[in-house]
């Protein structure tokens, strides 16, 4: 790439407009005089504006309806879910220990109890609060991003 | 446009018009990332629901440090690529070379046939890193810091990105005319 004077990080910074006035003068002479350079600059040129080019079809509607659905339904939830678990877990404590009260397998029962609480927080919590998003690996995706 | 900080302080909160709000000031700028990067309606659409509920998910952690927009353009570019990447994972990624032309097409009396799906087509003869950094620098004219942001990554590194994938770009162009 180039015409060995000048390399395509010339361009690229002629491109960016970020050469400095007297590499920029010196730039624009060679160019007038090397044809390699021209081609490659009036190529880059053309493909840049390409890909600018494209009118794309406008963002369906349907994806505003189904964002602000989830919104919804997933505020409703936690909503259920501020009254339902202190509720919940009020009745494990109470059944955890009438059962025990009574000696009668209290493991089982308290367990079931926690499942139906934790599933709860899980099922529905998780849209809202859950924090799974591994934010640096971007750097990682990009790099070592596979080819498609 | 970009939303006041008071839209996102409500949106914070759980106002759902807020978000509404934020929706609408941002989905042109997501919708085109996707289906950029996508390169596909349907892979555009889901991806592009995803950056939004991450947005509203993870919207009480942003702190006012950067511009709302930057913070929105990280999460897309996260949100996106990771879409991507688990797509590919579960074997249902696909480029249709048909739709591509259909969907990328100006209207044919709008412009020159020959350059009807050139982007598209430009595009998807990138590597996607390569399509990421193009995307954010020659269509939505971010600077260099600002992708840096964006991405996570340096500055020099963006700079590096952006040449290598210009190369790319013209080679494939160059092909193209050939
Ligand atoms: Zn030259």
């Amino acid at each position: 790439m180039g015409c060995g004077k000048y390399d395509n990080n010339l361009i690229n910074l002629y491109i960016d407009g970020e050469l400095d006035g007297p590499g920029a003068e010196e730039f624009c002479k060679h160019l007038e005089s090397c044809g390699v350079c021209r081609g490659e600059l009036k190529e880059l040129e053309s493909a840049l504006s390409g890909i600018k080019k494209a009118v794309l079809p406008p963002a369906p509607e349907n994806i505003r309806r189904r964002v602000m659905e989830k919104l919804a339904r997933v505020r409703k939830t936690a909503r259920t879910l501020y009254l339902l678990v202190p509720a919940a877990a009020a009745a494990a404590v109470l059944l955890a220990s009438y059962i025990s009260l009574n000696r009668t397998k209290p493991g089982h029962v308290t367990d079931y109890v926690n499942t139906q609480i934790n599933y709860l927080y899980g099922e529905s919590l998780v849209d809202v609060y859950a924090d799974d998003d591994k934010d640096n690996t971007v750097i990682g995706l990009i790099l070592g991003g596979e080819d498609i | 446009m970009p939303v006041p900080d008071r839209t996102v302080l409500d949106a914070q909160r759980g106002d759902l018009e807020a978000m509404g709000q934020i929706y609408s000031a941002y989905i042109d700028l997501v919708w085109n990332i996707s289906l950029k990067m996508t390169l596909n309606r349907t892979h555009a659409e889901e991806a592009a629901s995803e950056v939004f509920l991450r947005i509203f998910r993870k919207i009480s952690k942003f702190k006012f440090r950067s511009s709302f927009k930057t913070w929105v353009y990280r999460l897309t570019v996260n949100t996106v690529i990771n879409y991507i990447e688990k797509e590919k994972r579960r074997k249902t990624w696909y480029i249709d070379e048909e739709r591509l032309e259909r969907e990328y097409g100006v209207p044919a009396a709008q412009e020159d046939p020959a350059e009807k799906d050139m982007c598209g087509k430009l595009l998807a003869g990138l590597r996607q890193r390569e399509r990421m950094l193009l995307i954010l620098r020659e269509i939505e004219g971010m600077s260099y810091c600002d992708i840096a942001e964006a991405a996570g990554m340096s500055i020099g590194a963006v700079k590096t990105g952006i040449y290598r994938a210009r190369e790319s770009l013209r080679r494939a162009y160059k092909s193209m005319e050939a």
